[in-house]
């Protein structure tokens, strides 16, 4: 809910250029990453873009392939609301909200039969064709929503995802010949290659302006945006059409083209912070 | 399985009455009127509070209605736990929270308002119920909400004919008898005392009470600090110092 006096106040500032905290209209808030701060989970990162505040935790874990994908691995996300952030986010309300963005995550970071598209190649992740394979969980916590929640949600998973290492997995011949079996070696792993997963940048229009990160204010002033997922070449790997207006093909290419230019560098600046903490 | 060797050392290289690491962080969310972490050991969990407000809910005439609900994460466990409806244990847990808390706020301060308390287990590795009450207590105090005293919280056990200190998920799991307890130290109160999972001679149950009260003890040592630490530096930021 916003009032037309804000509404009002938002847009003409944003028509000349300003911004409610001082920013231009390409500009991000003050970004904080930490990362590894669930130790039980295998991979995990929190992220304070401004006032919204995500932490994604990531559970690898052995799980049956797809029927019609039977020698590729999975990969699951999940969002949840957390009520500390707001009594709003309690029961279904939540629940709700929580699928959508998932299902936007899904549709951007995995994409295409192999997953390479997205960014992960999930024939790696395969054990026993048709019998196991390695499933990536991605599970994020909303605890405070001010705007932007997709951007937050995949810099953090870059940084989870980072930390991910696959147990090495030792293939041998069971005793009945038809089901083999195999020894998961925790010892020896290897990094989950995840440098070209994309991270999405939501670019959104207010009057004849297009902005990136919006606070929640900025985002009730806007009448559509695009959740725009860029991998580090600069490459679309997805595109979600969020709000009812309808938009011009035009403005479509424009607001993708500024995806393209803004997602890599946003994407080289996690991963130069990602290196420093985890080390190569 | 061994929980204590002869040495007198548990699984995590503990002695049996000592607390693992206690961490307590205040104003940790920027959206609730009150919020903490609070970490013991491996076990975080998130606390908010918000209120004492207006609702559309049932409010009563003299004194404030006091909401709680607790939250898991999926990743929080060794397994990932799967999305579904919340167990009853988490109702269970919410209803002893709730009851323990209210209990030491002056309710009747704050008549026709609700005050709502929100908890997300991040981790769970052993004394879910004590770490939620520990956190709980930090926010409510962020909160600036009327509080009768503190209250600290710690579980005991008993194990191999040896009463052990905050129990972590391992030992949690060796089938002994829990002592959860909540306890209040300037009024020197015992607020919530449970005893989950076997029995016990009362012999060895005055033991493990006397026990959780020291341990009890400890814990709110550790929270007075954390809230005069964070206390002085809300007085530094505003200049009054």
């Amino acid at each position: 809910m916003i009032s037309a006096g804000e509404r009002a106040y938002i847009t003409q500032c944003v028509e000349g250029g300003l911004r409610g905290d001082g920013r231009g209209c390409l500009d991000h808030r003050v970004t904080r990453l930490d990362v590894g701060t669930i130790p039980q989970a295998n991979g995990s990162a929190r992220v304070q873009l401004g006032g919204t505040d995500v932490m994604v935790g990531v559970k690898v874990e052995i799980g049956a392939p797809l029927a019609f994908r039977p020698d590729s691995g999975r990969v699951e996300f999940n969002v949840d609301f957390s009520p500390c952030g707001s009594p709003d986010f309690e029961g279904k309300e939540g629940e709700v909200l929580g699928a959508d963005l998932a299902n936007a995550l899904a549709r951007s970071v995995v994409v295409g039969p192999d997953g390479k598209a997205g960014g992960l190649d999930l024939a790696t992740l395969s054990i026993l064709p048709g019998n196991s394979c390695w499933v990536i969980f991605v599970d994020a916590l909303i605890l405070n929503n001010d705007g932007s929640l997709l951007d937050a949600v995949t810099m953090a998973m870059r940084g989870a995802l980072a930390e991910i290492r696959i147990p090495h997995v030792e293939i041998t011949k069971g005793d009945s010949a038809e089901v083999p079996e195999f020894e998961i070696d925790n010892e020896k792993s290897s990094k989950l290659d995840a440098g070209a997963v994309p991270i999405i940048v939501t670019v959104a229009k207010i009057g004849r302006r297009y902005l990136v990160d919006l606070t929640s204010e900025e985002e009730l002033c806007s009448d559509f945006s695009l959740h725009i997922a860029v991998n580090a070449e600069g490459r679309v790997c997805g595109v979600t059409k969020k709000g009812s207006t309808p938009v011009h093909a035009s403005v479509m290419q424009e607001m993708l083209e500024l995806a393209q230019r803004i997602g890599p560098k946003v994407i080289e600046s996690l991963d130069a912070y990602i290196v420093d903490v985890l080390g190569e | 399985m061994e929980y204590v060797t002869p040495e007198g050392l548990r699984t995590d290289g503990r002695r049996p009455r000592e607390l693992r690491k206690l961490g307590c962080q205040l104003g940790t969310l920027e959206s609730a009127d009150g919020s903490a972490t609070c970490e013991m050991g491996f076990t975080k969990v998130l606390a908010a509070v918000f209120g004492p407000r207006d609702t559309a809910g049932k409010l009563h005439p003299d004194r404030a209605v006091v909401r709680c609900q607790v939250a898991t994460a999926p990743f929080s466990a060794g397994e990932r736990r799967r999305r579904g409806k919340r167990g009853p244990l988490a109702t269970e847990q919410a209803a002893t929270i709730r009851e323990t808390l209210a209990e030491n706020i002056h309710l009747e301060l704050l008549p026709r308002t609700q005050i709502d308390l929100y908890f997300h287990v991040l981790q769970a590795d052993g004394g879910i119920l004590s770490t939620c009450l520990n956190a709980g207590m930090l926010a409510l105090a962020d909160a600036g909400i009327p509080l009768k005293d503190l209250v600290g919280s710690c579980t005991v056990g008993y194990l191999e004919s040896t009463p052990l200190l905050d129990l972590n998920y391992i030992e949690e799991s060796g089938g002994g008898p829990l002592l959860p307890m909540a306890y209040q130290p300037n009024m020197d109160k015992i607020l919530m005392l449970q005893m989950d999972k076997g029995k016990l001679p009362v012999e060895t149950f005055e033991v493990l009470a006397t026990l959780a009260t020291e341990g009890c003890r400890a814990v709110t040592g550790q929270i007075r600090q954390s809230l005069m630490n964070h206390t002085k530096q809300l007085a530094v930021a505003r200049g009054s110092v």
